[in-house]
C-alpha cells in the first residue's frame, strides 16, 4: 500500500520519503543508545549526529530540538495516516480506535522497547516534560488535519478541531499518569488495552 | 489533588453535615484568601520584576505567609501561574448542578456558571497567567502536570456525581475528553492576548465545543 504515490499528502512513499524515514529512524535509534549508555543529560546532539553519521544541522531537519526526538515518535504520523485509510462510514472515534489498532498491532518487539523507553523519559526528564505541552498542540493539530481531509472540511473548522481535542484529551487521560508507567511489555499492552476501552468509550458519547 | 485539595477535605470534617468539600467553613474561607493573597503579590511582583528574578521567599513575605505555607498553598513557583482554580470553580458548579442533567450537559452548565461568576479582575488574572505561560518555559513544563491534575479533579468530581470510584475508566475518559476540547481551544497560544473582548470569545467557543461534545461529536 505505501508503494501507492497518493498525491496530495507526504506519506512515506517516494524513494526519497522512504529514505528520509530510514534516516529519521537511524537518528532516533542512535540517540536512544547514547541515553541508555550515557544518560540522555550528558549526551549532545553532536555526538547523535556522528552516531548517526549525519551532520547537526541534518539532525536539526528532522528534530527541531533533543526533546522532540523523544516526543515524536511517529506514531502519531502512522495512527493519521491509518485512520485516513479506514473506511469512510465510520465515525471518527471509530476510525481512530480501529487506527490505533492497526498501528499498535504492527509494532514489533524493537518498537514496544523504544516506545517503553521514550515514555520513560517523558516522565523523568523535565525538558523533555516541558516540550510535550507543545507536542500536545501538535499531535492536535496533526489529528484535525487528518480529520478535515476525512470530513472535507477546513483543518481550523471549529467540529473538526473540538473532535481532535477530545481524541487527544483520552489519550492524554490514559497516558499522562506518571505513576503507572509501563515498565514492561504487559504493561504496555495493557495501555494499549485500556486507549482502545476509553476510545470505544468516547465512540459510545461517554456513557457515565 | 495536591496539597491544597487535602486541606479542603480536613477542612469538611469541621462542618457538621457538609457533605462537599466547598470553602464553606470559617477555617475554608481564611484558607481561599490567603491562597487568593498568594496569588495576588505573586502577579504583582512578577508584573513588577520579572518572573525569573522573583523568589518564592520574596511572595511569601510580600503575603505575610512563612515560605513553607506558600509551599502548602502551592508545591512550586510554577503552580502559582497554572493553579488557576478554575477547576475548583468548576467543580463547585457542577456540583450544584441538577442531578437529572447528564454529566456532559452538566459540566457544560458548570463552565457556563464558572465563567459567569468572573469579575473583571479575575479575568485580568487569566489573561495574565495564560501570558506567562505561554512565555516562561518552567511554567509551560510544569503546564504538562497541571493537565494531568485537572484531568483528576474533573474526574473525580464526575466520578462522586456518577456514584462511581475516581479511578474508574469511564470517569478519566469523559474527564480526560473534557479537558481535551479545552486544549483545542486554549492552546494555540499565538492566538492569546491581553484583550477581555478575546478572552470572551474564548469562553464562548469553549462552551461551542463543549456543546459538540455533549452532541456526540458530530462531524
Amino acid at each position: 500500500m505505501t508503494q501507492i504515490p497518493v498525491a496530495g499528502q507526504d506519506r512515506p512513499c517516494g524513494l526519497r520519503e522512504r529514505k528520509k524515514a530510514r534516516t529519521r529512524a537511524a537518528i532516533r535509534r542512535h540517540a536512544l543508545r547514547l541515553f541508555r549508555a550515557n544518560g540522555y543529560q550528558r549526551t549532545t546532539v553532536e555526538q547523535i549526529a556522528a552516531a548517526a553519521e549525519v551532520s547537526p544541522s541534518t539532525f536539526f531537519r528532522y528534530f527541531p530540538t533533543k526533546e522532540d526526538l523523544i516526543l515524536q515518535d511517529d506514531m502519531d504520523t502512522q495512527v493519521a495516516e491509518a485512520f485516513e485509510r479506514q473506511p469512510a462510514g465510520l465515525k471518527p472515534a471509530a476510525a481512530f480506535r480501529a487506527a490505533l489498532r492497526e498501528v499498535a498491532g504492527s509494532f514489533s518487539q524493537a518498537d514496544f522497547d523504544v516506545l517503553r523507553e521514550t515514555t520513560a523519559l517523558i516522565a523523568t526528564e523535565p525538558e523533555v516534560r516541558a516540550r510535550a505541552t507543545d507536542e500536545f498542540v501538535r499531535m492536535i493539530t496533526v489529528m484535525s488535519e487528518a480529520l478535515a481531509r476525512r470530513a472535507c472540511r477546513p483543518a481550523d473548522d471549529m467540529a473538526v478541531r473540538t473532535v481532535a481535542g477530545a481524541l487527544i484529551g483520552v489519550i492524554l487521560s490514559i497516558t499522562l499518569p506518571v505513576d503507572d508507567l509501563p515498565g514492561d511489555d504487559q504493561a504496555l499492552t495493557a495501555m494499549f488495552e485500556r486507549l482502545d476501552e476509553a476510545l470505544a468509550l468516547l465512540e459510545a458519547g461517554l456513557p457515565l | 489533588m495536591k496539597a491544597p485539595g487535602a486541606g479542603r477535605i480536613e477542612g469538611m470534617t469541621e462542618i457538621a453535615g457538609a457533605s462537599q468539600d466547598r470553602p464553606d467553613g470559617l477555617r475554608e474561607r481564611k484558607k481561599a484568601r490567603t491562597r487568593a493573597a498568594i496569588r495576588e503579590h505573586a502577579l504583582r511582583l512578577f508584573r513588577a520584576n520579572g518572573y525569573q528574578r522573583t523568589t518564592v521567599e520574596q511572595i511569601a513575605a510580600a503575603a505575610e505567609v512563612s515560605p513553607s505555607t506558600f509551599f502548602r498553598y502551592f508545591p512550586t513557583k510554577e503552580d502559582v501561574v497554572l493553579q488557576d482554580d478554575m477547576d475548583t470553580r468548576m467543580v463547585e458548579a457542577l456540583e450544584r448542578q441538577p442531578a437529572d442533567l447528564s454529566p456532559l450537559t452538566a459540566v457544560r452548565a458548570a463552565v457556563r456558571d464558572a465563567f459567569a461568576s468572573y469579575t473583571e479582575a479575575d479575568l485580568a488574572v487569566i489573561a495574565e497567567t495564560t501570558l506567562l505561560t505561554m512565555t516562561v518555559p518552567e511554567i509551560r513544563a510544569r503546564a504538562t502536570d497541571e493537565f494531568a491534575r485537572t484531568i483528576g479533579v474533573i474526574g473525580e468530581a464526575l466520578a462522586k456525581r456518577a456514584g462511581r470510584p475516581a479511578d474508574d475508566l469511564a470517569v478519566r475518559t469523559a474527564a480526560g475528553a473534557i479537558i481535551g476540547v479545552m486544549m483545542s481551544i486554549t492552546m494555540p497560544w499565538h492566538g492569546w492576548s491581553s484583550d477581555m473582548q478575546r478572552i470572551e470569545d474564548v469562553f464562548g467557543r469553549i462552551d461551542q465545543a463543549l456543546a459538540l461534545l455533549e452532541a456526540g461529536l458530530p462531524l
